[in-house]
């Protein structure tokens, strides 16, 4: 409980609610000898009462003016959970349709548009992620770190819907992925979910750095493989052993590179949206381990809460008053 | 004020000490219609009234004389409480009730022929306001009525103490109005001071103040002398309450009276000159 105020100025007519515990409120009648009267109980608490309620009301009234509300906080929690970045392809590409084709308007969805749809879809089944989003084209784009704000994930997978840029850079693009997880932290499965319709060759330099970034950070790697039809896919061997080179099928050499990572490492070839559909469940099904992760509070107002209480003291007071009789 | 002021009949327990012929029995000798004594011509020198058959058979051979006792004045008071909870005004107003009995007392003391004072005593540090003894006349006593009842804000009745020294020197009757809400002790140290008189206590309350308040309501009640306050829910358990302790204090000044050979008057109902009449004729229907 975290109390603040927003005008504390108004904290000085605090003092105030202790002239009803001074003054009954009532106006008296001159009675001859009171020392006659009977001690009485409930007359006794009655009158403590009415004070009491009666500093309660100018209290609320007071704080309410005041803006009386709980701070923003931070919660500890464990859930169940990973620590995903999304990854997502932004090359030309990508606006096509899984045929190949420009997508054409309300024909057939375009490549991002079904990513999109998708990752929509599942950030909003995984209630205890955290979830960062990562672009990559010819350079990373860095969009939303890690964090458990379902509304910016939804924003900035929103946000992918302007057209992409151009070409493929996917070792600059898993670097930047790779740096969103602290080598620090532990706890909680941490995966890079890598959504794409085509590769590049990763040249020696970047491909070390990676080995050792994926290795350092423990990060599972899961590849849907967005094919569009007739494309070379992750799984196809070269029919030509001339052509069995990082140059001619960056797709296969990428697979082949991420299996000798000796990570968990999981590819999908989707050819439609479908296929899609069922990487993504699978990545549900499997990613559930214990996470630690801290909950933002957001600020809650008191003042409509300070009005309610001083409105329903004052309409006790007020019965009171009615009831009042006189000599 | 004649025309409201209502007379009754009262009877002093004891004869009047005073010299002047009056309507009360007295102490003196003298002309009257009951006889008293033979006494010689030298000391009763009324040759009118010899009495030749008990001067015949006296054996000195001098005249005796029939003497008869006397009928007297009596000095009559009314003393009268200033303190504030006598400002009081309920089903009855008690300063409207004092200006009323006031007013009663006095046109009985006219219509007997004998003397009247009034005294008001407040607190303590003020000396009583007075109305000297003497055959007054109405509009005096109408005036030092409005006196009285625009001086009732004493913060006590302690002034009463100065009561006794105001009082006539010679054996008086003594109404004493007030509504006698004052310690024990303080009633109890006072009424011996007044022995030497016949003090008739008026006792005046009124029946909102022996609890007829509206039940189910709260009424904050502040003390007249104290300036304390209290707040009061109504109920029929606290109005059965305030009703014993009212008559608990009821028989204690009862008690408190006797013992000082007076007997009190509860005037909680108003104020008729029956009540008066009633009174003295229960209390000295033999005298």
């Amino acid at each position: 409980m975290n109390l603040a105020v927003d005008s504390p100025l108004w904290l000085w007519a605090l003092p105030l609610a202790l002239a009803p515990w001074f003054s009954a409120g009532m106006s008296a009648s001159a009675y001859p000898w009171l020392a006659l009267l009977p001690p009485d109980l409930p007359s006794l608490a009655v009158s403590v009462l009415l004070r009491v309620l009666a500093v309660g009301a100018t209290a609320a009234l007071v704080l309410g003016l005041a803006g009386l509300h709980q701070s923003g906080q931070t919660v500890e929690r464990i859930g169940q959970g990973a620590d995903i970045v999304l990854l997502l392809d932004r090359s030309n590409s990508m606006d096509n349709t899984f045929a190949g084709q420009a997508a054409q308007d309300g024909s057939e969805e375009s490549k991002t548009a079904a990513a999109r749809r998708l990752l929509a879809d599942f950030t909003g089944q995984r209630q205890h992620d955290r979830i960062g989003l990562v672009e990559y084209s010819t350079s990373p784009l860095f969009v939303l770190p890690l964090t458990a704000n379902k509304a910016a994930v939804q924003a900035a997978i929103a946000a992918s819907r302007y057209p992409a840029l151009a070409y493929t850079n996917v070792s600059k693009g898993l670097a930047m992925a790779l740096d969103f997880f602290n080598a620090m932290e532990t706890g909680g499965s941490r995966l890079i979910l890598l959504i794409s319709d085509g590769a590049a060759a990763i040249d020696k330099d970047s491909e070390l750095l990676l080995r050792t970034a994926f290795k350092q950070r423990g990060v599972r790697l899961y590849w849907v493989f967005l094919r569009t039809a007739h494309s070379p896919g992750i799984f196809s061997q070269p029919a030509d052993p001339r052509d069995d080179n990082a140059e001619a099928m960056p797709e296969l050499y990428l697979h082949r590179f991420f299996q000798s990572l000796a990570i968990p490492y999981q590819a999908y070839e989707a050819e439609n949206p479908g296929a899609m559909q069922q990487a993504i469940a699978d990545i549900n099904r499997l990613e559930h381990l214990p996470v630690h992760y801290f909950q933002q509070l957001p600020k809650k107002d008191l003042s409509a809460a300070c009005y309610q209480w001083a409105a329903a003291l004052l309409a006790v007071l007020l019965a009171a008053k009615l009831a009042e009789a006189r000599l | 004020m004649s025309a409201t002021a209502e007379v009754f009949r009262y009877r002093p327990a004891q004869t009047s000490p005073k010299v002047f012929p009056g309507a009360h029995p007295g102490r003196m000798v003298s002309s009257g219609r009951l006889f008293k004594r033979h006494e010689p011509l030298i000391a009763a020198p009324d040759p009118r009234r010899i009495d030749l058959r008990a001067s015949v058979l006296d054996p000195f051979g001098g005249y005796k004389v029939r003497v008869f006792q006397q009928h007297s004045v009596l000095d009559v008071v009314m003393a009268v409480d200033l303190s504030a909870s006598m400002e009081f005004s309920g089903r009855h107003n008690k300063p409207a009730l004092t200006g009323q009995i006031l007013a009663s007392v006095y046109a009985s003391t006219a219509f007997y022929g004998d003397r009247f004072a009034a005294i008001g005593c407040g607190s303590q540090t003020n000396d009583p306001i007075r109305l000297p003894t003497g055959r007054l006349s109405e509009g005096v006593v109408e005036k030092f009525g409005r006196l009285l009842k625009a001086s009732m804000h004493a913060e006590s009745c302690s002034g009463l103490v100065k009561l006794p020294d105001f009082l006539p020197r010679q054996r008086s009757l003594v109404f004493l109005l007030s509504d006698f809400h004052m310690p024990l002790p303080f009633l109890q140290s006072l009424l011996p001071t007044l022995a030497q008189h016949e003090v008739v206590p008026l006792v005046l309350w009124d029946a909102v103040e022996l609890g007829a308040l509206p039940l189910w309501r709260l009424v904050r009640l502040q003390d007249a002398e104290q300036g304390k306050a209290r707040t009061l829910l109504m109920r029929p358990a606290l109005l059965a309450k305030i009703r014993q302790a009212y008559d608990a204090r009821r028989r204690q000044l009862q008690y408190c009276f006797r013992k000082h050979g007076m007997e009190p008057l509860f005037l909680d109902q108003g104020y008729q000159s029956e009540l008066l009449d009633r009174y003295f004729n229960r209390l000295r229907a033999v005298s």
